[in-house]
């Protein structure tokens, strides 16, 4: 659409130029025809004025040498000179032979005029002969000849023949100067009406000019103003989408904080669980129902020197075992004596049967049953044997037995 | 943000005292991002000298101090402060019923520390808005 | 004493009339003699004598000798001095008569080897030597600018002292074309 308008204003604008230039040239032309014009009027005018200006140039030439034939008078003389230039020759000297050269001159391109210049300067040329030999008489003194000269001249048949002449010139110049001057009238009567006509047709041109550029323009405005509303729309969806973004990052920001508050809680309290475990000094076990041990307390380790990873998921029996209510064993028990070493055959043996000694745990454990203050050893990786009183509970998650947690209470040795 | 009552720009300033340091920065975090200005000390002993710089418009602390118990030392602040809230926030799980008859006298507000932030937030903000 | 005062007085005296007599051998104006003996004489140096002549219409030409005397003249007086001291210098000369509207007529002198016309209205301006073509035409046009005017037409003419009478030799008309005058084809 733009590129479309813009070539057609282009156009509009050669067209414009064109025509311009074509009214600019005109104009000149019609100077230069004015110009022209006025050097034929002036022209023409000259003719005129020296055609007249012969004719009195031979009154005056002709009136002279008759005076100066009368009278002798020299100042006359003076003045057939002056008028017939120097006699005999060319006719090119004197106000007679200027004006009779210049007369032919002027009218080298008017044949008609032209011709009837050369009879005039035949005839002017005559009126000069006759005063030359008029005057060549008066010098030689010989009367009877300047007598007979002028009894023979036709000098006012020849004068007016010379003015018949000479009115004729002028008016046949005055026509053409008539015609010479309509044609420059209606040629700048053309030339104004084509500048006025070049004018108007510029000024249309401009008009269409202005009307393709408003028309332009006008779209241009609607494609802006387009332009901004859809931008002013995309600005909305990204201000209402940032804002969307800060509400969900706000909301992140929440439930991390949240979450990382809701963990430490959690530690706490984890935390402070094992705190109350670890502080306990009696030995604290937590078993499986297999009778694993998953979990003990720092009591255990410092009893039997087991670490933490040697007995997780190990059976309780490799730590401790339970004393049937072998009278034997009470008495080991209650007579510290020598280490127990002694009785470990006895044990081992009791060992050995799969009797009730480990029964009694799972048994009180599936059944849900708490087992208090039994006899038992504890065994630390020494192997040393100490006697203790296991308390068993089982563990519970929600009224389902999961496990057991056993506490040993370690007889005090008397040193 | 508290209702200022004609819009005053100033934040509400909360101390918090407690003795583990991640419980003092996730309350500061949250306290400050929800428009309020926090002080944060570990000690009873520090607790004592911002109140006396800068007096809290509410004070947070734990039960268990390294320096002192946390009970004593809102006592104590009371006798300074006697119209500012003080809220016990503890990890400590007491039986409902002591905290009925017994904290709930001696503090204006009694949290778990597994309470939700949010619940924090809310309390603070009612104790705030009197 | 009284002596040598008087011989001083004397002197001076001797001084003062030496000075007056050749008061107008020294102030006296330029002859024609003067102007044919000139040994360094160009046009722009003949020009620069009349720097201070008078304009006067005489509808004959003048004499030269009473031209040169009175330092009163018009066009044609001095153009014809031209073209006969230059004439004599060596220098080709034209004499041109220029026929304009409403005007009268003015006559310079053309002088080939500078390209230039002497013009009696130039004469008290430094440049007294206006630069043109060679052609009557050319001459012609450049003689009615500066009179701001049209010419109609222009004749070469002779003049001799003796005769006291123009020649016409030849006349160029404004309306022709070029082609057809009688001094073409030497427009360059």
């Amino acid at each position: 659409m733009k590129d479309q308008t813009i070539s057609r204003i282009l156009i509009f604008f050669l067209f414009i130029s064109a025509v311009l230039v074509y009214v600019a040239y005109e104009s000149v032309r019609n100077i230069d025809r004015s110009m022209a014009s006025s050097d034929w009027v002036n022209h023409t005018h000259e003719v005129i004025l020296e055609v007249n200006g012969v004719l009195s140039s031979v009154r005056a030439g002709d009136s002279a040498v008759h005076t100066y034939v009368i009278t002798g008078d020299p100042a006359s003389k003076a003045v057939c000179h002056e008028a017939f230039g120097v006699l005999g020759g060319r006719l090119d000297s004197g106000e007679l032979g200027e004006h009779l050269q210049v007369a032919e001159a002027d009218t080298r391109n008017e044949p008609a005029q032209h011709d009837e210049i050369l009879r005039l300067i035949g005839l002017a040329g005559k009126r000069a002969d006759f005063a030359r030999a008029l005057l060549a008489a008066h010098q030689s003194g010989d009367t009877g000849s300047v007598r007979s000269l002028l009894a023979a001249d036709e000098g006012a048949e020849a004068n007016r023949e010379i003015q018949n002449l000479v009115r004729k010139v002028t008016s046949e110049e005055m026509a053409l100067l008539a015609d010479r001057d309509q044609a420059s009238y209606l040629q700048a009567d053309n030339t104004r009406k084509t500048v006025w006509s070049g004018v108007v047709i510029d000024f249309l041109l401009l008009g269409g000019v202005a009307w393709l550029i408003r028309d332009d323009i006008a779209t241009r405005r609607r494609a802006a103003a387009a332009l901004r509303e859809s931008n002013e729309q995309l600005e909305a969806r990204v201000l209402a989408r940032t804002a969307d973004l800060a509400s969900a990052n706000e909301k992140l920001l929440a439930e991390n904080l949240e979450r990382r508050w809701g963990n430490q809680a959690l530690e706490h309290q984890l935390r402070y669980n094992h705190l109350i475990v670890n502080s306990i000094s009696d030995l604290v076990f937590v078993l499986t129902k297999a009778m694993n041990i998953s979990r003990i307390n720092p009591a255990v380790v410092h009893q039997t020197g087991f670490e933490a990873e040697e007995l997780i998921n190990r059976p309780f029996s490799s730590v401790v075992q339970l004393l049937d209510d072998n009278p034997g064993a009470d008495a080991l028990l209650l007579n510290p004596g020598p280490p127990l070493a002694a009785v470990v055959p006895m044990i081992g043996g009791i060992m050995g049967s799969e009797g009730p000694l480990i029964d009694p745990l799972t048994h009180a454990l599936s059944e849900g049953r708490d087992l208090r203050d039994l006899p038992a050893i504890v065994e630390d990786r020494r192997g040393r044997k100490t006697a203790a009183s296991l308390t068993l509970f089982p563990l519970r998650d929600r009224d389902k037995v999961v496990g057991g947690v056993a506490i040993l209470q370690v007889a005090q040795e008397k040193a | 943000m508290t209702a200022g009552s004609d819009g005053t720009p100033m934040k509400k300033h909360i101390l918090i005292v407690d003795d583990e340091a991640n419980i003092r920065d996730l309350l500061e975090e949250f306290l400050t991002h929800n428009g309020f200005r926090v002080t944060t000390v570990p000690s009873a002993y520090e607790a004592q000298q911002t109140v006396k710089r800068d007096a809290p418009n509410l004070i947070i602390s734990d039960l268990q101090l390294e320096d002192s118990d946390g009970l004593d030392m809102i006592e104590q602040l009371k006798s300074t402060l006697p119209k500012t809230p003080m809220v016990l926030l503890t990890g400590v799980l007491f039986d409902p019923k002591v905290v009925r008859e017994t904290l709930s006298k001696k503090v204006s507000c009694y949290l778990e520390k597994t309470s939700s932030l949010a619940r924090i937030l809310h309390e603070v903000q009612r104790l705030l808005a009197v | 004493m009284a002596g040598r005062r008087n011989s001083r007085g004397r002197r001076a005296f001797g001084a003062l009339c030496l000075a007056l007599a050749l008061a107008p051998v020294l102030l006296r104006a330029v002859t024609l003699a003067d102007l044919l003996s000139d040994p360094e004489m160009t046009p722009k140096r003949f020009a620069d004598y009349f720097e201070n002549f008078q304009y006067e219409y005489h509808e004959e030409v003048q004499d030269p000798v009473v031209f040169l005397r009175t330092q009163r003249g018009d066009c044609d007086d001095y153009a014809i001095l031209s073209d006969y001291v230059l004439g004599r210098r060596g220098l080709e000369t034209r004499l041109v008569h220029v026929r304009m509207v409403g005007q009268e007529a003015h006559d310079v002198c053309y002088v080939v080897s500078v390209r230039s016309y002497l013009d009696y209205n130039l004469r008290a301006y430094y440049r007294n030597l206006e630069r043109s073509g060679p052609t009557v035409r050319e001459i012609a046009t450049k003689v009615a600018e500066s009179f701001k005017s049209n010419w109609t037409s222009a004749s070469e003419y002779t003049y001799t002292y003796d005769e006291g009478v123009k020649h016409m030799v030849f006349t160029v008309v404004k309306t022709d074309s070029p082609s057809e005058d009688p001094d073409y084809p030497n427009p360059r």
